[in-house]
C-alpha cells in the first residue's frame, strides 16, 4: 500500500556546501493526513518541500541521498513537472509564483500546459473558483490582488489539476489573521470533505494546530513527530530551542495545570467550564491617566488618495508622543504602510497636515526627515546593496553625518548581535538577521523616532523574541518606537503604550492595548484579539484582571488570593 | 519636492490595464498589426506635415481612451529624460561626423523625435492590453513553439514590475538619507546604485521563484499546449483595422501619388 509522501532517510547538501541542509530525515505520511511541519528558519523546512515536489535535486543540484516516493512514486526516476497531478505545491511568497496576468489565465494555465481540452478547463476551473470564492477574482489582473487574494488564486492554479496531495511552504507568512483563518478553514475543508492530504510548513503555530493532528519537528533531522499535544508535552520549551511558536492556549493549560496542552481558546474555555475562577484583589497595572509631556508626531484630518483614486487613508487624527512604544495594527490594505510613509515625507498628504517634531511633512524634504525619524520597511532586502554588513551599516552612519561612524558602527553592530556576520554579505545571512541588519543601520544614526514596518513577517519564535529584547532595550533608552504589525501573538508580548487600529484606511480604535483589545476593538476585527484574551473574556475573568500574556497572569496571581477549584 | 522619478512613471504607465478598454478587447493579432502599420508609415512619410498628421491621429487614438490618456502622459513623463538624452546625443554625433550643418542636423532629429512620438501610442495600447499568454496565443497560432517564447514574454512582463520595486527600494533607500538629487555626476551614479542594486538582487529572487513556479505549473512538460480562450477576430478588429487603414495608409498612398503627379 503506497503512501501520499514517504521520505527515507534522505540526507541532502546543496551545492558547495559542507553542511547538510537535512540529515537522516525519514518522514511517512498517510493518505488524507494533515499534518504541520515546524521549525526554526534554517532547520530544512522549504528544502523538505522542494524534495517532494520533485524541485530538488532536478532544479536545484546538489547530493541527494536516499529514497522519496510521493503517491507512490520514486521522484529521482521522473520530471518533476510529471508530478503536478499527484502533489500541488504552494511555495513561499504566493506573489513570487503568479505566472500571468489575469487571473483566469493563471486558473487555466496548468491545465493548458497539460493539454487538457477547452471544456474540461472550463468545468474544473468553475468548480475551484466557486470552492475558493474567487470566481469574482477571473478577469482582475493579479498584481491588484490583496495578500489573501494572491494566496487564493496561487491555491487555485494548483487545485485545479486536482492533485490528492497539498504541499504548502509558510502558507500564513503574510497574511492578516482574517486571511490565516480563512485560508485554515478552507485547508480543513479540503482535508476533511474532498479527504486531501494537507503538509503545511508553518513556525507561527497559534492557530493551526487546532486543525492538525500531527505535528513534526524538524531542525534538519526529525526532532519529534506525533500528536501535537504529545510533542508539546514532550518538548517544554520548543519555542526558545527550536523557534517555534507556542501558543498562548498551550502556555495558559500549562499555566492552569490542565493536564492535556489545549489548542484553542473553545477547547480552553470547554475545559475550564467546571472550574470557579476566582481572584482576588488583583493589581492591574496601567494607568488610565496617561501624560503627555511632548507630541512628537502630530497627525490632523490626514487623507491620502492614491493616483488610481483609491483612497488609502481617510480623516486620520493621530498624536504620538515622545518616549511612547506604539503598534499600529490592522489587516493587508488597512494603510499602515501608507500611514508612515508620511512620517518621513516619503508620501505627501492629500488633505490635511502631518507634523513630526513641529516640521510640517510638506515643508521639509525626505533627508531633513529622515535624520529625526529611521525607517525600516518590511523588505529588508530593499536596503542593502553594499558588500557587507558593516559597510551597509557606516554607509548610513556616514550619509547621516555621525561623528566618529567607525566606532559606532561597530558597536551597533555588537549590540545587535551581528558583529560575527560584519564582513559577510547582507545577502548571505539569514532573514532573522537581515531584518536586524535593518535596524541596526536605523539605530546607527541615533534617530528619535524609529519606525518599523512588520518587522516580524518571514521570522522565527527565536527571532522574534531577539527582536523584542533589542526594541524594548532601545524604548527604555527614551525612544519613541511605532511599529505596524498583524502579528497579534507578538504584539501580546511587547511592552507597548498605545495601540492604533487602522481598518479601511480609518483609525477605528487607539488607546492603551488592554484598552484596546478588551474594549475598543470593533466586533469585525475579532481576530485581531490575542487567544488570551479571547480566553479571558470568555470565561469572564476580565472583571479582575486584563492580561496581554501568560507572564502577565501569572505576575498578577502571585500578588492575590485566587481560586480554580473545579465545582460540581 | 512631490516629484516622482522616471521609474514611478514608467511602473504606472506600462502595467497592464485591467479595467476594460476598447483596446482590450481586439485581438492582439490587430494590434500587432497596427503597430506595423505605424511603423511603416511613420518610416515612408517623408515630410513634416505627414509626419504631423500621423502624430496628431496616433496620439488622438490614444487619448481617446480615458484610462490610456493619463498612462500615455505619465509614459511620457517616464522617457522624456532618454529621449532628451538620445536627441542631444545624435544632433552632437552627426554634427561631429558627418559633415552637415547644424540647422540639418537639428532639423533631422526633429524628425526622428516626431517618429518616436508616433510609435509610442501603438506599443502603448499593446503592452497595456494585452497579456503574455496571449502573445503567446498568437505566436504559436503562427507556428512557434510556446516554450521558447516565454523567456521573452516573461521579461515583458517583469518590465513593470521591476520598475515598481525599483519605486519601494527608492522610498527604503531615501528613509535612510539617500538623496539622489544631490551631489555631482559622480556621486550621483554612486548614489544610483543603492536604487539598482537591491532591485536587481529582488529581481533575481523572482525570477527564481518564478522558474519553479512555471515547473509546478507544468510548463513545458509536453510539446504543445492548449488555450483555454479563443483567438478568434470579431467584428471590431474589422472595424478598428479598417478605421487604421483609412487613417495611415490611404492619406500616405494618396500623397505618394500626387508626388508623382507634380
Amino acid at each position: 500500500m503506497s503512501k501520499a509522501l514517504n521520505i527515507e532517510n534522505i540526507t541532502y547538501f546543496y551545492p558547495r556546501s559542507n553542511e547538510p541542509a537535512l540529515k537522516d530525515v525519514s518522514i511517512s505520511i498517510d493518505y488524507g493526513e494533515f499534518v504541520v511541519i515546524a521549525g526554526p528558519s534554517g532547520g530544512g523546512k522549504s528544502t523538505l518541500c522542494r524534495i517532494a515536489a520533485g524541485l530538488i535535486p532536478q532544479l536545484y543540484g546538489g547530493k541527494l541521498v536516499g529514497k522519496v516516493f510521493v503517491d507512490g512514486i520514486d521522484i529521482s526516476k521522473v520530471d518533476a513537472r510529471s508530478l503536478i497531478d499527484r502533489v500541488g505545491v504552494v511555495l513561499q511568497n504566493p506573489e513570487n509564483q503568479i505566472v500571468n496576468l489575469v487571473v483566469e489565465e493563471e486558473l487555466v494555465f496548468a491545465l493548458e500546459n497539460l493539454m487538457y481540452e477547452r471544456n474540461d478547463i472550463e468545468t474544473r476551473v468553475l468548480e475551484i473558483s466557486n470552492k475558493l470564492g474567487i470566481d469574482y477574482l477571473r478577469n482582475r489582473s493579479t498584481f491588484e490582488l490583496s495578500g489573501g487574494e494572491t494566496q487564493k488564486v496561487v491555491l487555485g492554479s494548483v487545485l485545479v489539476v486536482k492533485p490528492r496531495i497539498l504541499i504548502l511552504d509558510e502558507p500564513l507568512a503574510h497574511l492578516d489573521p482574517p486571511a490565516s483563518q480563512e485560508l485554515l478553514k478552507l485547508l480543513y475543508y479540503l482535508n476533511k470533505v474532498e479527504d486531501k492530504t494537507i503538509i503545511i510548513v508553518e513556525h507561527r503555530l497559534s492557530e493551526i494546530l487546532r486543525y492538525a493532528p500531527r505535528l513534526v519537528v524538524l531542525d534538519r533531522t526529525v526532532v519529534a513527530d506525533g500528536d501535537p499535544r504529545e510533542v508539546l508535552k514532550k518538548l517544554d520549551n520548543i519555542d526558545l530551542v527550536y523557534g517555534v511558536e507556542i501558543p498562548s492556549t498551550v502556555k495558559l493549560s500549562r499555566f492552569l495545570n490542565i493536564s492535556e496542552p489545549t489548542l484553542s481558546v473553545e477547547e480552553l474555555v470547554e475545559k475550564v467550564k467546571n472550574r470557579n475562577l476566582y481572584i482576588d484583589n488583583a493589581i492591574d497595572n496601567y494607568n488610565d491617566v496617561y501624560r503627555c509631556f511632548e507630541k512628537i508626531i502630530e497627525v490632523e484630518n490626514l487623507w491620502y488618495i492614491y493616483d488610481n483614486g483609491v483612497e488609502a487613508l481617510k480623516e486620520v487624527y493621530l498624536d504620538i508622543c515622545r518616549g511612547e512604544f506604539i503598534a499600529i495594527i490592522g489587516g493587508n490594505g488597512s494603510g499602515k504602510t501608507t500611514l508612515i510613509k508620511h512620517f518621513n515625507g516619503l508620501l505627501k498628504p492629500t488633505k490635511g497636515r502631518v507634523k513630526v517634531l513641529g516640521m510640517d511633512t510638506v515643508e521639509h524634504s525626505v533627508a531633513e526627515l529622515s535624520r529625526f525619524i529611521g525607517i525600516a520597511f518590511q523588505n529588508p532586502l530593499h536596503h542593502f546593496f553594499k558588500d557587507t554588513v558593516y559597510e551597509e551599516v557606516l554607509f548610513t552612519a556616514k550619509i547621516m553625518g555621525v561623528k566618529n561612524a567607525e566606532e559606532r558602527t561597530s558597536t551597533i553592530i555588537e549590540k545587535l548581535g551581528l558583529k560575527h556576520l560584519a564582513n559577510r554579505s547582507p545577502y548571505e545571512i539569514s532573514a532573522g538577521e537581515q531584518r536586524r541588519l535593518a535596524i541596526a543601520s536605523v539605530l546607527v544614526y541615533d534617530p528619535e523616532i524609529i519606525v518599523l514596518d512588520e518587522p516580524t513577517a518571514g521570522i522565527d519564535f527565536r527571532h522574534k523574541l531577539e527582536l523584542l529584547d533589542i526594541l524594548t532595550d532601545i524604548w527604555r533608552k527614551k525612544k519613541t518606537i511605532v511599529l505596524t504589525t498583524h502579528d497579534i501573538e507578538f504584539l501580546a508580548l511587547t511592552p507597548v503604550d498605545k495601540v492604533i487600529v487602522l481598518d479601511k484606511g480609518r483609525v477605528v480604535g487607539v488607546g492603551n492595548p488592554k484598552e484596546v483589545f478588551y474594549n475598543l476593538i470593533p466586533k469585525d476585527l475579532e481576530t485581531f484579539v490575542p487567544q488570551i484574551v479571547r480566553f479571558i473574556k470568555r470565561v469572564g475573568l476580565d472583571r479582575f484582571s486584563k492580561v496581554l500574556n501568560v507572564e502577565e497572569f501569572s505576575k498578577i496571581l502571585k500578588g492575590s488570593n485566587y481560586e480554580w477549584e473545579e465545582v460540581f | 519636492m512631490n516629484g516622482k522619478r522616471f521609474f514611478e512613471y514608467l511602473a504606472t504607465s506600462l502595467l497592464y490595464e485591467s479595467k476594460e478598454t476598447v483596446f482590450s478587447r481586439l485581438s492582439p493579432a490587430t494590434k500587432l498589426i497596427y503597430i506595423v502599420i505605424v511603423f511603416a508609415v511613420a518610416f515612408l512619410a517623408t515630410n513634416i506635415v505627414q509626419l504631423l498628421y500621423f502624430l496628431i491621429i496616433n496620439i488622438g487614438i490614444v487619448i481617446s481612451c480615458k484610462v490610456l490618456r493619463k498612462k500615455f502622459f505619465d509614459m511620457l513623463k517616464g522617457l522624456w529624460l532618454f529621449i532628451i538624452f538620445i536627441i542631444l546625443f545624435n544632433i552632437l554625433v552627426t554634427y561631429l561626423l558627418g559633415d552637415i550643418d547644424i540647422a540639418s542636423a537639428l532639423l533631422y532629429q526633429s524628425y526622428a523625435l516626431t517618429r518616436i512620438f508616433i510609435i509610442l501610442p501603438p506599443i502603448l495600447i499593446f503592452i497595456s492590453t494585452t497579456t503574455p499568454l496571449e502573445i503567446i496565443q498568437l505566436f504559436s497560432k503562427l507556428g512557434i513553439k510556446y516554450y521558447y517564447l516565454y523567456p521573452i514574454v516573461i521579461a515583458y512582463r517583469f518590465i513593470p514590475i521591476v520598475f515598481q520595486e525599483m519605486k519601494n527600494v527608492y522610498d527604503a533607500q531615501r528613509s535612510r538619507g539617500v538623496e539622489l538629487e544631490k551631489g555631482d555626476i559622480r556621486e550621483k551614479i554612486r548614489k544610483l546604485s543603492s536604487v539598482v542594486v537591491p532591485t536587481i538582487v529582488c529581481s533575481f529572487i523572482r525570477a527564481k521563484d518564478l522558474s519553479e513556479a512555471l515547473i509546478l505549473r507544468g510548463f513545458g512538460y509536453k510539446d504543445k499546449r492548449t488555450f483555454y480562450r479563443e483567438l478568434k477576430l470579431s467584428k471590431i478588429d474589422a472595424v478598428f483595422l479598417c478605421i487604421i487603414v483609412l487613417v495611415h495608409i490611404v492619406p500616405l498612398i494618396s500623397w505618394c501619388i500626387l508626388n508623382s503627379i507634380t
